[in-house]
This record gives structure tokens, sequence and C-alpha cells, in this order.
């Protein structure tokens, strides 16, 4: 078995010391710590996500990571039409 | 490179201090990097969907158009998320909410074939000398997959009809183009400030 996964899709850096990848055949969105490439969190995509996500903060002051769970009909991956947007409760 | 340090003013972040995200790699040099600290290694397990939006565009099926992705990076300015799907449809929602605030429809001839339907997403430029209250003073340029470039109103969707014809420049115009099949726009466009 060859370890690793064909993927689309770029990462995002943040001040928080993370590093959140989408990009591969799944349905995960993923945050990796950027010292020492830990997963620390997973988060479950309607669709696979070939894009790379972004992070802004709103006006309420929360931040937020946002990612388009689309597919790629190339890589044969989950399809979908979805913008989803993540954010501490 | 006297010209380039003329630039600088405008490669600096001021809109990314305030926490937006106004280019497609956020800064204008495309680094992907965010300053902000809220969501940190001792609190990113508790991250959880806050809210998510659909386009309804779900044309997944590789056809006479060849492939078909949804790749868009949001950009992020005045309160506002906005971004494209694959046969540009131009969304903008509230940055809070994800409530759609307005679409606009490229109207792409579907039955056409392109090799690749994906828009990577949208830009957004200020024109800082507008008054505030003036139409277009931001605006959001999109490339087509059928080679147009569209400038439209950020606040409102509307085409901005002081760029090119009612808002669009046919960007094949004067151009022999032998076969349109195997045109692409992987990346969106990228303003500039003139340089003074």
């Amino acid at each position: 078995m060859i370890p690793g996964s064909f993927n689309f899709g770029g990462a995002l850096t943040t001040a928080g010391g993370l590093i959140f990848i989408g990009a591969a055949r799944d349905t995960t969105l993923r945050a990796f710590d950027i010292d020492t490439g830990r997963v620390l969190w997973s988060g479950e995509l309607p669709a696979s996500a070939q894009a790379t996500p972004m992070t802004y903060r709103a006006r309420s002051g929360k931040q937020f990571v946002v990612i388009a769970a689309g597919g790629h009909t190339a890589l044969g991956t989950k399809m979908g039409d979805h913008i989803v947007a993540f954010a501490l409760p | 490179m006297l010209l380039l340090v003329g630039c600088l003013p405008g490669l600096r972040g001021d809109a990314i201090s305030s926490g937006e995200w106004p280019n497609y790699g956020n800064d204008a040099g495309g680094s992907r990097y965010s300053p902000l600290t809220q969501i940190d290694r001792g609190n990113v397990a508790r991250l959880r969907v806050a809210w998510t939006y659909r386009t309804g565009e779900t044309v997944g099926v590789p056809g006479p158009w060849g492939h078909y992705a949804f790749e868009a990076t949001p950009v992020m300015a005045d309160g506002t998320v906005v971004f494209s799907t694959p046969y540009n449809r131009v969304i903008a929602l509230d940055a809070e909410t994800g409530n759609e605030r307005w679409t606009w429809d490229a109207k792409v001839d579907r039955t056409r074939r392109v090799a690749l339907a994906t828009s990577r997403g949208v830009s957004t430029w200020l024109d800082v000398e507008a008054r505030a209250d003036r139409t277009c003073r931001r605006r959001i340029f999109v490339g087509t997959v059928d080679a147009r470039l569209v400038a439209l109103d950020a606040a409102t969707g509307t085409p901005c009809a002081g760029f090119g014809r009612s808002g669009q420049v046919d960007l094949t115009e004067g151009i022999a183009v032998i076969d349109r099949c195997c045109y692409q726009v992987t990346s969106p466009p990228a303003p500039r400030r003139r340089c003074r």
C-alpha cells in the first residue's frame, strides 16, 4: 500500500499555530499542529473539499474557517454544492 | 525596483489586520496566512459547523463540457463572503450567518464544451477615491469560463456600468480563437492599484 492520498487543494496557515487542509479524497477538513504535524481536529464535510480553506473574523468577533465542499469529477470524489463555515461554540 | 517600492503600501494588509480575507490568498502576495488567533491549538478540537450554504448548482457529471469542480476559496470584505460557482454564478453571503445577500448569474451556455468547469473564486477591489455612497466603490471581479471579465458592485451584485461594456469585457476581442474547448480560468483576477 502506498501511504497518502492524491489531493487537490491548498493549505491555510494561522497565527493560532494551525494548518487547515481539505483536499484529500475523503470528506474531511483537518487541522494540523504547525510544529508537530499532528492532526488536532477533523471536521466532517457533506462532500469532498477540492479547495483551499480561508478564515476571517466577523463583526461579532467570532473567527470562522470556511471551505467549499464540491468534489471533483476528475478525482471521482463525492460531489457537493456546499460552503461550510466552522467556528467555536 | 523603484516602481516596486512605490507599490508597497498597496501590499500592506490593513484589511487583513481587521480580520477580513480580501484576496484569494488573503494578502496581495497570496500567502494564505491569517494573523487570527481565536481558534488555536488548545481549542480547535471544539470547532463545529456554524452554518452551511448550498449553491444549488449540482452539475457533477462529466459530459461534453469535460470536468467539473466547485473549488472556490471565498473572499471576505465589509462583512460579506463572496465566491463563484463553476459556471460563474457569483454569490454573496452574510459573513456571520451565511444568509444570502445577492447572487449574479453569468448565464454561461452550458451546452458548449469547456475543458474544465471550475471557478476558484473572485477578487475584490476598493476604489478609495470614490465617495462612500458611490455605486461600485467596492467591486467584485470574476473571470468566466466563456472568457469574459466582469465587474460587479459588491453591495448589490449589479454589473458596474463604467467597466467595459455594461460591466463586462470580452477577453477574446481581437484574438483569433482557434478552439474554445481548451480555455480555462484557473485563478481569480488580480486587481492592482496603479503605481504612482
